[in-house]
């Protein structure tokens, strides 16, 4: 018992340390052995808790330090601000421990005793550093300012779950890595006494790590089983994912460098840390969100993951769910990089909605000036029933009154171009006209009139905007395929063959530089995509028709310049169930290994492993 | 005065009456049964006049259209094996002996549910701004008859019958509506509304709803929708209910009461232009 009263009480101890405004009181003069702590004792809590900051150790600091590249590493003190910026970490830490200790009294003896036990590890961290960067260029702590950058993104935290998810699993774990860069760049600048500390750093956070890893499956293993809970979570990693809410994301639990052996030696599982070396995140600036709308939403849920392929690791994606790992490190191995995945963009987000300018377009008049002018030739289609056709023989000549003097009728019910009918000025006589009209086109409430055009290939030109050269850039003319429904389905990843243009004799003059000029004076910056078409006219001429169609916004044109960076030569393909069905599989898992049977290059552009997709898009040879 | 009132001054002239199906009617005037007579001349109204006024002259003699009897006949036990006999063989464009019996029952079955066919429509018609749902209804109606009848429709008996709530344009009914509901100008009938006086038919109709020129929704011919197009009304040459509306809309900031009586004349302004082209 006489030992018993001895012992200074582990909340007393935060307490010191929290408010501590010296060196010595934060790091030595409460520094207790286990021994001597009492884990039992009452909670002695000021309140309100959450309002307090901690006691600051820089208060005389006027200056601050830019963080040293590691080039100038051969200076000794550019090695003690290097040092000087960890050791502000550690302050950080044992700030947010002591923090923990006080706010969680209730929490397993255990989990306080693990918490005080990283806590003592991080004032013994904070003193080697002190000690090293006073040894090389006479800094004390406090000399500078310092940052509260951990201490901002968990002082919000509600459980000690969340604390071992922020803390240990992002702040510490990115913290294996910097260390074990660090005492590289120490060692290979002959520092031998500083490579040393943070070796021993990386020990100690490797303890620090399996601490939050085991705590966390602790605290979500007891949720899972409480009835009570209704947000579960399906494993550990949409668990962690959950409790590091923006603008902490997983990106943050990764430093420079990823090295994955000290992870494993942590206890994380290797899908754990495959996901966080592949993940991304902003790492500060506002992210750009990105989302796909293609007005079908059935269509958009199974491309939702396009922007893989062209998003930064800083940006986000808004996904209805998240892909598949082994996907995501299939482009991860070609990229070097991933955005971040999410169900709700970040509150600071910026938003580069595919259909952003699909709106400006119909809102905007600058954009009636371009059609209005004559750059463009949109194809006239008229919608009719059977029975008005019947009444309405005049019309359907005048449209028919075309370059290649054809139209073709597409039904509204024909499935992937069956149904569709095409019909020659020859047949258009008037006396005819309604038997023609009830042998071919009965049956159909609807149809769409357009010109037909006996199409050699369509091509499309992408523009982009190039804000530090000040100049559009306009990509060379890509061909791409449509279906019988003219609807867009691939494009070949390499510049069109010039024989094609060459044998082929212009329309009308390319109207390219007017819509350049029309652009640039308009300021317009966002992609476009401009479509065209060689076809065969009446007399079995080839010609270019320049621009049918503009496209002010991204386009899978547009997707498929992104792709020809990772596999040139190649084709983009959108394949439908329907073509699935046609080439006898099943599953897009199954088109991909048929494609790769028969030898030919796929790589997945999409998921393949995600079962109920519609739609899939693959690069294939 | 509008560009469209002195197109309508310049060319709704009866002097131009031969140009068009209404042509054929004229010489019907004040003869008995002249709805039904605009009916089948209106439906039969495909491509050159020439060859429908024979087709119409022809159908009319056949089943002897023009004669006092004609209803006695039509609304007796059992007409077919009276009426059939006379129009067997009978064949224009597209349509058969077969339809044009199937448009007999029809006006058998206004003429025995509702006394006329004008009765039918106003049956259905609930002062709506447009006449559209009560041609929709009256259509329906005929397609039943249709599928009772014991003669088989042809694939083209559709055609007879189109309807607003297909989203059909109707060109044919519209036309057949226009010449009856408007007044007697010498170019349209006024059948159905006796007073000479389009703003006299206006306000009494409105007290018991009866269908008024400013209910009617204009035809689209090709002459009438390049117009539209032409004044910015509709944005493409696409004939359908829809387009038709939008085109009547425009046309009553012109004249609410009679948006349609421009037709006749935009029609001929439209035709006499191509020709002097050509
Ligand atoms: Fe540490
Ligand atoms: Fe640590």
């Amino acid at each position: 018992m006489e030992t018993e009263h001895n012992k200074t009480s582990v909340f007393e101890i935060a307490l010191k340390v929290f408010s501590a405004t010296t060196l010595d009181d934060k790091c030595h003069a409460w520094n207790f052995p286990f021994s001597d702590v009492d884990f039992d004792a009452p909670p002695s809590v000021p309140s309100p808790l959450g309002s307090m900051d901690p006691g600051k150790l820089d208060f005389r600091a006027t200056e601050s330090l830019p963080f040293p590249s590691t080039k100038e590493f051969k200076d000794a003190r550019a090695r003690a601000i290097a040092l000087y910026f960890f050791a502000n970490h550690e302050l950080l830490a044992i700030d947010s421990m002591a923090y923990v200790l006080l706010k969680f009294p209730q929490a397993p003896v255990d989990f306080l005793r693990g918490v005080y036990g990283t806590l003592r590890d991080e004032q013994k961290h904070l003193m080697k550093y002190a000690q090293r960067m006073k040894e090389l260029a006479g800094f004390d702590v406090g000399d500078f300012k310092m940052n509260s950058y951990f201490w901002q993104h968990l002082k919000s935290i509600q459980s000690p779950k969340d604390y071992v998810c922020r803390m240990s699993l992002v702040f510490e774990q990115a913290n294996l890595d910097f260390a074990a860069e660090y005492a590289e760049h120490m060692r290979t600048s002959g520092d031998a006494v500083s490579a040393s500390i943070l070796d021993s750093v990386l020990q100690d956070e490797i303890s620090h790590v399996r601490h939050g890893v085991q705590w966390q499956s602790y605290f979500f293993d007891r949720e899972q089983a409480s009835e009570s809970s209704s947000q579960v979570s399906l494993n550990l990693w949409e668990d962690f994912v959950k409790s590091i809410p923006f603008p902490l994301n997983a990106r943050r639990a990764r430093g420079n460098k990823f090295f994955g052996e000290p992870r494993l030696q942590a206890g994380l599982s290797r899908d754990f840390v495959d996901r966080i070396r592949i993940a991304g995140g902003s790492r500060g600036r506002a992210p750009l969100a990105w989302h796909i709308n293609l007005g079908d939403e059935r269509i958009e849920r199974d491309l939702e993951t396009l922007p893989a392929w062209w998003a930064l690791e800083s940006d986000q994606v808004v996904v209805r769910r998240c892909p598949d790992l082994e996907w995501q490190k299939s482009v991860f191995a070609l990229r070097e990089q991933l955005p971040e995945w999410v169900q709700n963009p970040g509150p600071t987000a910026k938003w580069a909605r595919w259909d952003d300018v699909k709106h400006s377009e119909k809102n905007d008049p600058r954009w009636g000036r371009i059609f209005f002018e004559g750059l463009i030739q949109k194809p006239k289609a008229l919608v009719m029933s059977t029975q008005d056709l019947m009444d309405s023989f005049s019309v359907i000549r005048e449209l028919a009154q075309g370059p290649t003097e054809k139209l073709i009728f597409k039904s509204n019910h024909g499935v992937s171009g069956r149904g569709h009918i095409v019909l020659s000025l020859a047949h258009l006589q008037e006396d005819h006209w309604p038997k023609l009209v009830q042998e071919k086109l009965k049956n159909q409430n609807q149809w769409g009139i357009e010109r037909y055009y006996d199409r050699i290939c369509d091509f499309s030109r992408q523009i982009e905007w190039n804000s530090q050269t000040q100049e559009y850039r306009v990509h060379d003319p890509r061909i791409f395929f449509v279906d019988g429904r003219f609807q867009y389905r691939g494009t070949e990843l390499r510049k069109g063959d010039r024989q094609i243009f060459v044998n082929a004799i212009e329309e009308s003059q390319d109207p390219l530089p007017r819509i350049l000029e029309f652009l640039k004076l308009n300021h317009i910056s966002h992609p476009i995509g401009l479509d065209g078409f060689i076809f065969l006219d009446e007399n079995g001429v080839r010609k270019i028709r320049w621009v049918s169609e503009i496209n002010l916004r991204f386009t899978m044109g547009w997707v498929a310049l992104k792709l020809e960076r990772y596999f040139p030569g190649n084709q983009f393909r959108l394949f439908s169930r329907a073509d699935l069905k046609q080439r006898g599989v099943g599953t897009f898992l199954e088109l991909e290994n048929q494609l790769k049977s028969e030898e030919r290059f796929c790589a997945a552009v999409t998921p393949t492993r995600t079962a109920q997709r519609l739609w899939g898009a693959v690069c294939t040879g | 005065m509008s560009f469209l009132d002195q197109i309508y001054s310049t060319y709704h002239k009866r002097e131009y009456l031969g140009l068009d199906p209404l042509g054929i009617l004229d010489q019907y005037r004040g003869k008995p049964h002249l709805t039904e007579l605009c009916v089948l001349s209106g439906l039969m109204a495909f491509g050159r006049v020439e060859r429908v006024r024979v087709a119409t002259e022809s159908l009319i003699d056949r089943v002897g259209l023009n004669s006092e009897e004609f209803f006695d006949e039509l609304l007796q036990g059992s007409p077919e094996k009276n009426f059939f006999p006379k129009i067997k063989g009978f064949v224009h464009r597209i349509y058969r002996d077969h339809d044009i019996w199937l448009l007999l029952e029809c006006f058998r079955y206004s003429h025995l549910e509702h006394g006329s066919i004008k009765a039918h429509f106003e049956f259905y018609f609930k002062g709506e701004d447009t006449v559209g749902p009560a041609l929709s209804a009256v259509i329906a109606d005929y397609l039943g008859v249709v599928k009772k009848s014991r003669r088989k429709s042809t694939p083209m008996t559709a055609h007879l019958f189109n309807s607003p709530a297909l989203g059909g344009a109707c060109k044919r009914w519209l036309m057949i509506l226009k010449w009856l509901v408007r007044p007697d100008d010498g170019i349209d009938l006024g059948l159905w509304n006796a007073v000479n006086e389009v703003n006299k038919i206006n306000e009494i109709n409105k007290m018991n709803s009866r269908i008024t020129p400013a209910h009617l929704v204009m035809p689209l011919d090709v002459h009438v929708t390049r117009f539209a197009v032409s004044q910015g009304w509709i944005k493409s040459m696409s004939v359908n209910w829809k387009q038709a509306v939008r085109v009547t809309e425009s046309l009553r900031r012109f004249d609410p009461l009679d948006p349609t009586k421009y037709d006749f004349a935009i029609c001929r302004a439209g035709m006499l232009k191509v020709r002097g082209q050509g």
